[in-house]
């Protein structure tokens, strides 16, 4: 669905991803994880957009888009949730979402898809006229995902879900995400809790300082003797 | 013992006169710089009294002075722009202000002079009035506008420079004479004025020639005469303590408050620096026109001025001498063209079109060559050659050799408080050293490193029993906390400061902040003692930087009070509590870009050192003394930090584990009694993490407490003696690592199910670990 | 009373173009972080096309016949004229400030920030002199509207700026918090990486802001050249900065401040004219922008916001 050829980008003169590759299949969980610095967000960034890669090719359902810009990326189907969230402070929680449904022209898919949010996520039907920058951590977390669900993503990007929220909410975004895979949403997750995306990915690509050194199933590299040292913290 | 690390670390830094010696010179070759400074300075009197002798060219004598008159002001502007890094768009009202004043103070001291024959010499008293008067109102203004930032700032320049032209014009105090303008000098006393050689038209005797002098030529040697000095001022304050603190300031002014710059202080001196010089260059214009109204200080000439600075190269004087060519003369030089050779018509074209190309090259410029046409050097800039010719040791030797010895004879010396637990703390960084041996030569393996790193919370850990113990022994639990600092304090003996026994080095009580109804930080509780390392740790967003921004002053508490050493910060500067001493790091490395990594460093030692713009001009024994310290100073704490060999390079240029280290060097510069730490081995691979936690321990043996923002649960448990989680802005658990990874609430928020199997991990006996500890200190001794 | 009255109604109407003015800075500002300095320009460049368009369409010799109907000085020929020249006025210097946007600030979108500031003032110095060489320094500028004075100095012109000011205003409010594009610049202005994600085109976005806001000006450029009779290649200058100052008073970025800024600048100004001086009634303006910025830099309404670091 998703394939990734010999990406390189770079910040002013450092690069940050030199050469990665990596391929996402239909209907797959695919976690990329690694230490800070490692690229896994410029990844995200590059492929969805917002930032221009270096070299490389980026295929999507057999066309190239490298170099293409966000909104025309989103067109396609790929959505992306960025790191921190960066749900639009000053807006309400229902105009966030509008946001997010800001390519759909049919007003009947529209609404199947707040129906659908309001499902998944209760939390936020009852927060509806609230102003997003007002909202938990949790709350934002659920609403950056409910918007990106609005734009009825093929392959949904998430870039870290879990970061700086309690436990218990983490356990309810992952189970989220399960939920959505179900729904045959294709997802693409950075994560730098790995133990926690490796549970729940199919495959996952171990990235370090700019490209990819192991890859594998979930179970694989959770198995993984340089894996368990390197990024569970067990030695 | 702690002494004996001293004089390691002092053997292979030069002595401090050799220092000196090599410092007097800014630039690699003083030799050649020198000579063409001198040749440019010929040129520059001999062209224009060529053009004085050759009638067809007479006209560009004017052209010269008008350059030489705006390059002074624009050399002032450089300083507020270029070093300082505030836009200006309304210079030209400390032009206005000082040609004023010289009409209100030259035309009646002419007067009063010419009774006495000296008529012609009132401008040498009214230059000097004309830049204080100018340099006192731009103090006065820069009270209450400087604390705004960028674009702001800039707006209300403008608004400044209006408010005077709209005052000067409404004949403001009946002193301005409105739209009508005063005549000068030149016209209430007509040449000549007093004796010959100050008259307006001299004579000069060069060998057998006798020329008459114009007074185009006599003002333009006049002009020159001040360029000089103003090049030479300047280059001396750029090239100093004030010079770097300028640039920290224009990289990053969080930064430079944090690391004690004052910086309103800073961007006072740039303002009034800068008033000074264009009240000197309005001074020199008053007379030269020998009239001014307000038509000569628009909008349009704080523009031309800026177009001067921004074309020629911010921030450099060479740039900048070359921009006043460029905009002010090359203009005149085509229209001066154009009337010998072409209709009259086509002259006054280039006038007319000069300002359009201008704003054409403005924009066109910045999307280009943003940086101008000759752009500052950053590499020779200040300091250059004093360090880059000094041999310096291979980095990997003589990093090892330091570091293995200062573990060697400052572990034991803790033990004696600490019992079983200190045995275990050599063998972590026993740990450690292997891995430094590895950097050092050693054909180790990644995968060695990473397994002795990871010994390291097994070997603090020990048994069960002996952590506990060790734990209890060198902190103190909370109910041991003033014999706890004492123990570990007593350990470095020779190098740390005294502990205070009795009161914690830092207290902080209830402490809370709300950001529009988010309780970041929520009713905190904390102390740390003298010589402790203590680690705050939580999910991201927990309130931990939140923490320390308050306590380094860049946020104010909404609730709750932080002390130091039993004085509370409240209400006070970022600088002036990195003057109490209290230095800190950032999350995101916020270096100062621009300079090199030593002069990052010294910037660090400005809270500590006090030369001003006087000193730097003057280079008073004083200024150059302090400067040599701070250098020495700053060299010492690259070389504690590793960095010896990169002291000449761009901080901005730095591998991230090296900016990492070299933003702790910076903060140790100032002297700190606490250093917070935020995050400082994020992103950091296995080996470069190793490093960091010799440097840490380093800064501990030398008596400097450690507070610590930090993810990385393998720095955290070998490095901390106590540990604080917080979680939603409160704070959930307390106590030794041990106690912390078996608490309940804190694996709950925080560690989550990673936390059992690091646990079990932790628990594994350490035989290997145990060997490279040992190991570690006798290869370091024989290397 | 005799001097409060007639100076309300110059305040307002003064009041009115600043407002309009002041919306292209705080647009701007919102979604660029720009104070777009050569705004000011499009002030000049509205009352020069405004100009053209007059010119053109009351001359016989251009247009023929139907410039006779627009000099007859019927009611309807003049409420034509002047939708004409307001909207050529509008249209033209909507494409200017694209243009602008395009060649000056577009490449420097990830430069430092003095970089823009440094480009806007070069894009203003370069429209004042293309001006001033290429068409003319100054010229008279027609009333319009026939003279009519409706007592305390409110006359049929005053009333129709000020009236299509706050018209105008409210459609922008409209168009911005009603529509999708409104919505979609809203969303760039708070972040523009997310707004891309969401299927923005931030690019067209920014286009739009930099059509709307100098369309904008434009048509305070055109009121300016027929409340003071003249246009000049500097015209936009002062009204410019004092804009600035009401987008500042009401919290730049703020589309309502900017308003309620622009007409309580208006007052002031007539007001300090008529009771204190009217040489300085300038200073006065400046000393109000600097004392807001310094003592409440979000503002009259915003709230001060703390840096992240």
């Amino acid at each position: 669905m998703l394939a990734v050829e010999g990406l390189s980008a770079a910040y002013g003169k450092i690069e940050a991803l030199h050469g990665v590759s990596f391929t996402v299949e239909e209907g797959e969980i695919v976690t990329l994880i690694g230490a800070n610095g490692a690229g896994k967000s410029t990844i995200l960034r590059t492929v969805s957009g917002l930032k221009r890669p270096r070299g490389g090719t980026i295929s999507f359902l057999g066309e190239k888009i490298q170099g293409a810009p966000a909104h025309v990326v989103t067109s396609k189907g790929i959505i992306h949730v960025p790191e921190g969230r960066r749900i639009f402070p000053q807006m309400t929680v229902l105009e966030n979402l509008e946001m997010g449904g800001f390519l759909v022209k049919d007003k009947a898919v529209a609404e199947a898809s707040f129906d659908r949010v309001f499902g998944l996520f209760p939390r936020l039907k009852e927060r509806v006229g609230q102003k997003g920058g007002t909202l938990s951590g949790g709350e934002q977390q659920m609403l950056a995902i409910g918007r990106a669900l609005m734009a009825q993503p093929k392959l949904l990007m998430l870039d870290e879900p879990s970061m700086g929220l309690a436990p218990v909410i983490v356990e309810t975004i992952f189970e989220t995400i399960a939920e959505l895979s179900r729904q045959r949403i294709t997802i693409l997750l950075v994560e730098q809790n790995a133990n926690l995306a490796l549970s729940i990915a199919d495959r996952g690509y171990v990235l370090e300082t700019g490209h990819v050194k192991l890859s594998g199933t979930g179970e694989q590299l959770l198995a993984s003797e340089d894996v368990r040292k390197a990024y569970l913290g067990e030695g | 013992m702690g002494n004996a690390l001293n004089d390691r670390l002092a053997a292979w830094l030069p002595a401090p006169k050799r220092l000196f010696a090599a410092r007097g010179a800014d630039v690699p070759r003083p030799g050649r710089r020198r000579a063409f400074l001198g040749l440019a300075v010929a040129a520059a009197v001999l062209i224009p009294v060529l053009f004085e002798a050759l009638p067809d060219f007479t006209v560009l004598v004017r052209v010269c002075a008008l350059v030489a008159i705006y390059a002074v002001m624009a050399l002032g502007l450089n300083i507020v722009v270029g070093y300082a890094g505030m836009l200006d768009f309304g210079r030209i009202a400390f032009f206005a202000i000082g040609a004023y004043t010289a009409m209100l103070v030259g035309v009646p001291l002419a007067r009063l002079l010419s009774q006495h024959g000296l008529g012609g010499a009132s401008y040498l008293a009214a230059l000097p009035v004309s830049g204080v008067v100018a340099a006192a109102v731009a103090l006065l203004l820069g009270l209450p506008m400087l604390r705004l930032r960028g674009d702001y700032l800039t707006i209300v320049t403008l608004g400044f420079a209006e408010i005077v032209r709209i005052s000067i014009t409404n004949d403001i105090g009946g002193l301005t004479n409105g739209t009508n303008g005063l005549p000068g000098v030149g016209q209430v006393l007509p040449s000549p004025l007093g004796l010959p050689w100050l008259s307006y038209h001299a004579y000069a005797a060069v060998g057998p020639f006798v020329f008459q002098f114009d007074s185009n030529l006599y003002w333009y040697l006049v002009a020159l005469a001040v360029l000089v000095l103003a090049v030479v001022a300047i280059r001396r304050q750029d090239v100093s303590r004030l010079g770097r603190t300028w640039a920290a300031i224009r990289d990053d002014d969080i930064a430079a408050a944090a690391m004690g710059v004052s910086v309103n202080k800073a961007k006072q001196y740039a303002f009034a620096l800068g008033g000074f010089w264009g009240g000197v260059a309005g001074c020199l214009f008053a007379y030269y026109q020998a009239f001014i109204s307000p038509e000569s200080f628009t909008f349009m000439e704080s523009i031309f001025v800026l177009a001067i600075v921004v074309i020629g190269g911010m921030g450099s004087i060479s740039g900048v001498l070359v921009g006043a060519l460029v905009i002010q003369g090359l203009p005149e030089i085509v229209r001066w063209w154009a009337t010998a050779n072409l209709s009259g018509q086509a002259a006054s074209q280039v006038s007319n079109y000069r300002n359009l190309v201008l704003a054409v090259v403005m924009v066109s410029m910045m999307a280009f060559r943003s940086q101008g046409i000759l752009p500052p050097k950053p590499f020779f800039r200040r300091l250059g050659a004093a360090v880059a010719d000094r041999p310096s040791p291979p980095p990997g030797a003589a990093s090892g050799k330091g570091r293995f010895s200062r573990r060697g004879v400052s572990r034991p010396g803790s033990g004696a408080g600490a019992g079983d637990g200190a045995e275990a703390r050599p063998a972590v960084r026993g740990g450690g050293a292997a891995a430094g041996a590895a950097v050092a030569g050693g054909p180790t393996s990644e995968m060695d490193v990473l397994a002795a790193v990871a010994g390291g919370p097994a070997a603090v850990m020990g048994g069960p029993e002996a952590v506990i113990d060790g734990t209890t022994a060198e902190t103190g639990g909370p109910e041991a906390e003033t014999g706890g600092p004492t123990a570990v304090a007593g350990g470095p003996a020779g190098v740390g400061k005294p502990a205070a026994a009795a009161a914690p080095l830092l207290a902080a009580r209830g402490v809370t902040m709300v950001f529009g109804g988010l309780r970041a930080v929520d009713g905190i509780d904390l102390h740390i003692g003298a010589g402790e390392i203590v680690a705050l740790i939580g999910p991201n967003g927990a309130g931990k930087t939140t923490f320390f921004n308050m306590m380094t002053g860049l946020y104010t508490p909404t609730a709750g009070s932080i002390e130091f050493e039993g004085r509370s910060l409240a209400g006070l500067k970022p600088h002036v509590i990195a003057g109490l001493g209290i230095s800190r790091t950032f999350q995101n490395i916020r270096l100062f870009k621009s300079l090199t990594a030593l002069e990052n460093v010294m910037v660090g030692r400005a809270v500590r050192t006090k030369a001003g713009a006087f000193g730097a001009t003057f280079r008073t024994p004083g200024f150059t003394r302090e400067e040599a310290a701070s250098q020495a100073e700053a060299e010492k704490w690259l070389a504690f930090c590793e960095l010896s060999g990169r002291a000449n390079e761009l901080a901005g240029s730095l591998p991230y584990g090296e900016q990492r280290r070299l933003e702790i060097a910076r903060a140790l510069a100032t002297d700190p009694k606490l250093i917070c730490l935020d995050e400082p081995a994020a992103g950091m691979n296995p080996q470069e993490s190793v490093k960091l936690n010799d440097v840490i321990f380093g800064m501990r043996d030398r008596g400097i407490t450690v507070l610590l923002i930090e993810h990385d649960m393998k720095v955290v448990m070998n490095l901390a003696e106590r540990i604080y989680v917080l979680d939603f802005g409160k704070l959930i658990a307390q106590g030794g690592p041990a106690q912390i990874q078996s608490d309940p609430a804190v694996i709950e928020a925080y560690l989550g199910k990673g936390a059992e199997a690091f646990i079990r991990a932790a628990r594994r006996p350490r035989q290997a670990v145990g060997a490279g500890g040992s190991a570690g200190p006798a290869a370091g001794e024989e290397g | 009373m005799d001097t409060f009255l007639p100076q309300l109604v110059n305040g307002l109407t003064l009041g009115g173009m600043y407002a309009l003015i002041a919306l292209g800075y705080t647009m701007v500002y919102g979604v660029l972080l720009l104070i777009n300095f050569a705004h000011s320009e499009m002030i000049m460049s509205g009352g020069y096309v405004g100009l053209g368009a007059f010119l053109l369409l009351t001359n016989e010799g251009a247009i023929g016949p139907a410039a006779r109907w627009f000099t007859s000085g019927s009611a309807l020929s003049i409420v034509v004229l002047l939708l004409v020249v307001v909207l050529a006025a509008g249209l033209v210097t909507g494409l200017v400030g694209v243009l602008t946007e395009r060649v000056a600030y577009r490449p420097l979108r990830h430069a430092p920030r003095l970089a823009p500031l440094i480009s806007a003032v070069g894009v203003s110095i370069f429209l004042q002199n293309a001006a001033l060489l290429w068409i003319f320094p100054s010229h008279s500028f027609p009333e319009i509207l026939p003279h009519k004075d409706l007592g305390y100095g409110l006359t049929l012109q005053r009333v129709v700026i000020i009236g299509s000011s706050v018209v105008l205003l409210v459609v922008l409010d409209l168009f911005v918090n009603k529509t999708k594009v409104g919505r979609a610049m809203r969303a760039t202005s708070q972040d523009k990486d997310a707004a891309g994600l969401m299927g923005v085109s931030v690019n067209r976005v920014i286009a739009v802001t930099f059509f709307i806001g100098p369309a904008l000006g434009a048509v305070a450029g055109v009121f300016s050249g027929m409340y003071y009779g003249s246009i000049t290649y500097n015209m936009g200058f002062f009204p410019g900065i004092k804009a600035f100052t009401a987008a500042v008073l009401g919290g730049i970025g703020d589309i309502r401040g900017a308003m309620v800024g622009g007409f309580f600048l208006g007052l002031v100004e007539s007001m300090v004219a008529a009771y204190v001086s009217a040489g300085y009634k300038d200073v006065v303006t400046f000393l109000i922008l600097i004392v807001v910025l310094v003592f409440r830099p979000g503002g009259i309404f915003g709230d001060a916001q703390i840096e992240k670091v």
